[in-house]
């Protein structure tokens, strides 16, 4: 018989999901003392920010965080097609996502609106300082979901092949964790970033 | 006498029974939360999602951000609860969790007492 430890398995991967929420804990460090230090300045440059791809952003996440959830319930019934069929709701979801950001961040570029572009040298410190922070938060968070899709990509071709099934599923509960991280991130930034104007 | 060893026996059986049963018991010690509950919690975290941007639109001024964080905050809890399984995790989870948010407010405290205060 093979040796399992599913509980000491998950909870390496909590012990990881630690070290994340520390890492963007740093982050929101940083904002809390720049936007007590230059809080008319953040609210100024929130307006530019567009709270309605933010807020469809948030749903689109939330959705795709119920179906992971849900496929661990289908492949716990021994349902993997029902399980295959939530991920890639959830895989589609990741994709709506990328392509709002897309739009989102294509806007701004294209206004001239980028860490270290000329429009930005003439901003005052305070906007300069929100728009660096918009962009990494939300940069490393979408990295971080990009690396949560592809993993939830091979956690699906395992669904589909049964090697995840109702007996061993302890990776595709991971890859969850990995991706309600990436929705409990979101959830703190969204109101941070989009909604303080 | 036969009677007795009747008895025994069926006891013997009985209690071999009830091992069966733990033995089923104790493999079926995970939860299996339905879709049902998970669409609720879905359902709840997108009404919280409205209140949140509701609320951010009726000035509070200061308070605001305390709201928008709190009900954040919640949401947060009800994803880790529910989504991240923890409600069924053994307590070793849960304590560590708290450990763990424990010491990011500890840091945000000293921070901001070392900022404002200097």
């Amino acid at each position: 018989m093979e040796h399992r430890d599913d509980i000491g398995s998950r909870l390496g991967m909590w012990v990881f999901i630690f070290t994340e929420i520390l890492l963007f804990g740093g982050l929101f460090l940083v904002y809390a003392v720049m936007r007590s230090k230059y809080s008319p300045e953040f609210h100024q440059a929130a307006l530019h920010l567009n709270t309605f791809i933010g807020a469809l952003n948030t749903i689109v996440l939330l959705i795709s965080s119920a179906t992971v959830a849900m496929s661990v319930t289908a492949v716990q019934k021994g349902n993997n097609r029902f399980a295959v069929r939530f991920l890639l709701i959830t895989l589609i979801c990741a994709v709506i996502f990328l392509i709002n950001k897309y739009f989102e961040w294509g806007h701004k570029i294209s206004i001239g609106l980028y860490p270290g572009s000329d429009l930005m040298l003439t901003l005052n410190h305070g906007s300069v300082m929100f728009f660096s922070l918009y962009f990494f938060m939300t940069g490393l968070h979408m990295l971080h979901l990009i690396i949560g899709a592809v993993l939830l990509m091979v956690v699906t071709v395992r669904v589909q092949r049964i090697s995840i099934n109702r007996d061993r599923y302890v990776l595709l509960e991971n890859s969850g964790l990995y991706w309600h991280l990436v929705d409990l991130i979101w959830i703190f930034l969204f109101p941070l970033l989009y909604l303080i104007t | 006498m036969d009677l007795f060893v009747s008895a025994a026996i069926s006891d013997y059986i009985n209690s071999f029974n009830f091992i069966q049963i733990r033995i089923s018991m104790l493999s079926e010690a995970k939860h299996i939360t339905s879709y049902r509950a998970y669409m609720v919690v879905l359902i709840t975290l997108m009404i919280l999602t409205a209140v949140t941007i509701t609320v951010t639109w009726i000035d509070l001024s200061a308070l605001t951000v305390l709201t928008a964080l709190l009900i954040a905050s919640f949401k947060a809890g009800i994803v880790m609860k529910y989504f991240m399984h923890l409600k069924f995790e053994s307590s070793l989870f849960k304590i560590l969790v708290i450990m763990v948010l424990s010491i990011y407010v500890l840091v945000i405290i000293l921070l901001f007492f070392d900022y404002l205060f200097r």
